[in-house]
């Protein structure tokens, strides 16, 4: 910790006290937040018309049976399943399972718990997003701070008309473009899937469009927070003062400026982690490619609950997960931030 | 355009006329070129969107009607965007898409908005325990995965009448994007209500909701305004991504995400047929674009310290440079011919 040394006489334990305790004052005020989530998302996943357990009966094991002997194993599947519980009841044990016993459910389209399967569709997801995530921010910040330096030029003219181009391109059919310049015309690259739909190895090859298309939509959004964070910082007056001392515009933006318009983008990172674990439904269905947002929408069509219930409330959690480490890495990094909080 | 002096900022005796507020904001806008380009293309688009509605409600044209002889036929006359494999004209589908993007756009904005600023305003202006509550409810509403929350409530209904379900796309998108409209509109209340105005209306006695509706809420409406305008663009954009999921108002009545979700089952098909799913994405893109620019033209336009350069002056600085550029020329061949 660097403000130890600052603070010369005060331990490691003083230093980070306050943080633990806003810590915790946080995540105690979610708890009411994430019931609410979990209440909305049971319902919701409840209301979806048709019955779980008749759409998870194979023909070809239920043929041979007689009508009785089939309302006898519907029923045994519904007990099984827990479906011939009172829906309260339902919620309670969904977020006991959940919670204490870390079992996410039954998957009727698998035919497996849900923890088995998840890992690997969550896998294939962070792969795809975490070098998107990682190439949109290292095109994005040196963007958006020379477009802010610049402004008004015409570089940063072509900058943000550039950016309002991005944010405009719906990602699929960025994606058709892609694909029919890739794919058909030059013929580089796969279509859809991965060669190994059921592993988590990255497959380089099928990563490349997925990549660039998540990379490409949200460069622009990206650009446009660091642009208009380092024009804020450019027109403080902590900025005039260094001017005014005589410092070459080098020093003034880079060492002065930079670091602290660097400051909000935290905002961004924080905005990205749900993102990085559930990926683009859009995306993944047109590049078929196996991740959590593919996962979701097939659910949707087997009726799968127990993977939309988890998948849903995965995503909540990461959410607030994410606001809590803005909130954190802000009191962190900024001083003006840490005094108010700790007050 | 920092070469302009006050001496020679182009002035004449109409210009001394002071401007209203709102005034200001208009003449910035209208002198900002890019600005107007998407004005102008969203105007453009709605126009013909919605003639081509009425035009074809009224000689009762049938969505549903194929015919076998005109299938796949590439652009023609007849034909401005091809026709598609049941030998539907793609040109009037894809405006009749328009209508629906146009529909859900305005109608999920109105309401978004109407959410964000009541709630937005109740909450800053009131503070303590309500806005606690509000915000508490924004962090709830906020942290839904929008795309998969539409599709479940989506899925829910999906055996109603196409028109029901657009209404149900249009509460979805409305009831989820207005928590950042809720957002800004708090936090500027709570700076607002410190201010020496509103002390003034609580001496004379204006009841509460007064000062909101009649004193906050107009110091925020730019601001709502710019925010409207890209929930509008969000809007239209989240309802291309239902429909291109099949989510959305279903056939036959077409929509631009459907259009296009047709094109991307198969690679062959899609430089085959390109034309099907080329206009109606390229319309998309269009209409989102032109949203956002007039978006990002009033955002400018709402800043006071924002200049206004107007087409003279940028006619003068124009020349000027030219001339600069003259002598600068004729400095160096000077130079030159010397030596």
């Amino acid at each position: 910790m660097a403000h130890k040394d600052v603070r010369g006489s005060k331990t490691f334990i003083e230093v980070m006290a306050p943080y633990v305790v806003y810590l915790t004052k946080r995540l105690i005020s979610l708890v009411p937040v994430f019931l609410i989530i979990s209440v909305v998302i049971f319902l919701l996943i409840n209301l979806m018309p048709g019955d779980p357990v008749m759409a998870m009966l194979n023909p070809q094991d239920t043929a041979a049976m007689t009508i009785e002997e089939r309302n006898a194993y519907v029923e045994t599947m519904r007990s099984f399943l827990g479906y011939d519980r009172p829906a309260v009841e339902r919620y309670f044990i969904w977020l006991k399972d959940t919670f204490l016993e870390g079992e996410f459910g039954y998957s009727i389209r698998f035919n497996r718990p849900v923890n088995e399967i998840i890992g690997n569709y969550i896998g294939r997801s962070f792969q795809v997003n975490i070098i998107a995530f990682i190439f949109a921010f290292l095109i994005a910040i040196p963007i958006g701070i020379t477009s802010a330096v610049k402004k008004n030029k015409l570089y940063d003219k072509a900058v943000t008309v550039l950016s309002i181009i991005g944010i405009s391109l719906p990602s699929f059919f960025l994606a058709l473009l892609l694909i029919l310049l890739f794919v058909v015309v030059l013929r580089i690259l796969p279509f859809s899937g991965r060669s190994d739909p059921r592993g988590v190895l990255p497959d380089w090859h099928y990563l490349v469009l997925p990549v660039t298309v998540v990379v490409l939509t949200s460069l622009a959004g990206l650009v446009r927070y660091v642009r208009a964070s380092m024009i804020e910082v450019l027109k403080s007056d902590y900025v005039r003062t260094a001017r005014a001392k005589g410092l070459t515009e080098k020093v003034v933006i880079y060492k002065h400026a930079f670091q602290n318009a660097l400051i909000p983008v935290i905002t961004l990172i924080g905005m990205w982690i749900p993102l990085l674990f559930s990926g683009s439904i859009v995306v993944e269905r047109i590049f078929a490619y196996p991740g959590m947002g593919y996962l979701f929408s097939e659910s949707y069509t087997f009726k799968d609950r127990a993977v939309l219930q988890t998948g849903l409330l995965f995503f909540g959690m990461l959410t607030l997960l994410g606001n809590i480490f803005i909130d954190v890495g802000y009191m962190i990094v900024d001083p003006r931030i840490r005094q108010g909080r700790m007050k | 355009m920092s070469e302009i002096t006050e001496q020679n900022k182009g002035f004449s005796k109409e210009d001394e006329i002071i401007l209203s507020p709102t005034q200001q904001i208009i003449v910035k806008f209208k002198n900002n070129r890019l600005a107007m380009f998407g004005f102008w293309l969203f105007a453009i688009i709605v126009t013909i969107v919605v003639v081509t509605h009425f035009y074809t409600k009224f000689t009762g044209y049938d969505f549903a009607a194929t015919d076998a002889a005109l299938r796949n036929l590439p652009p023609s006359w007849e034909h401005p965007f091809g026709t598609d494999r049941y030998g539907r004209n793609t040109f009037v589908r894809v405006l009749e898409g328009g209508w629906i993007s146009l529909q859900v756009g305005f109608l999920s904005t109105i309401l978004s908005v109407t959410i964000g600023v009541s709630l937005g305003s109740i909450a800053g202006y009131f503070g303590g325990k309500i806005d606690s509550i509000i915000m508490r409810l924004v962090e709830v509403v906020a942290s839904f995965p929008f795309l998969a929350l539409a599709f479940t409530i989506s899925s829910i209904f999906r055996d109603r009448p196409a028109q029901f379900r657009l209404f149900v796309i249009i509460g979805i998108l409305g009831c989820i994007r207005w928590t950042g409209l809720a957002r800004i509109v708090r936090g500027q209340i709570l700076s607002l209500r410190e201010k020496e105005f509103i002390l003034a209306t609580k001496a004379l006695g204006i009841k509460k909701r007064n000062q909101i509706t009649r004193h906050l809420i107009p110091n925020v409406l730019a601001m709502v305004v710019v925010s409207g305008t890209l929930t509008f663009a969000a809007a239209i954009l989240g309802e291309a991504f239902l429909s291109f999921l099949n989510l959305s108002v279903t056939e036959p009545i077409p929509t631009w995400g459907a259009l296009l979700s047709r094109a991307a089952q198969n690679s062959t098909g899609l430089r085959t047929f390109w034309w099907i799913w080329v206009f109606p994405g390229t319309m998309l893109f269009m209409f989102i674009m032109s949203v956002n620019l007039v978006g990002e033209g009033l955002r400018e336009a709402i800043d006071p310290k924002a200049e206004i350069i107007t087409k003279k002056q940028r006619k003068a600085a124009k020349e000027r440079r030219k001339a600069e550029k003259k002598a600068a020329r004729q400095v160096k061949l000077a130079s030159k011919g010397g030596v």
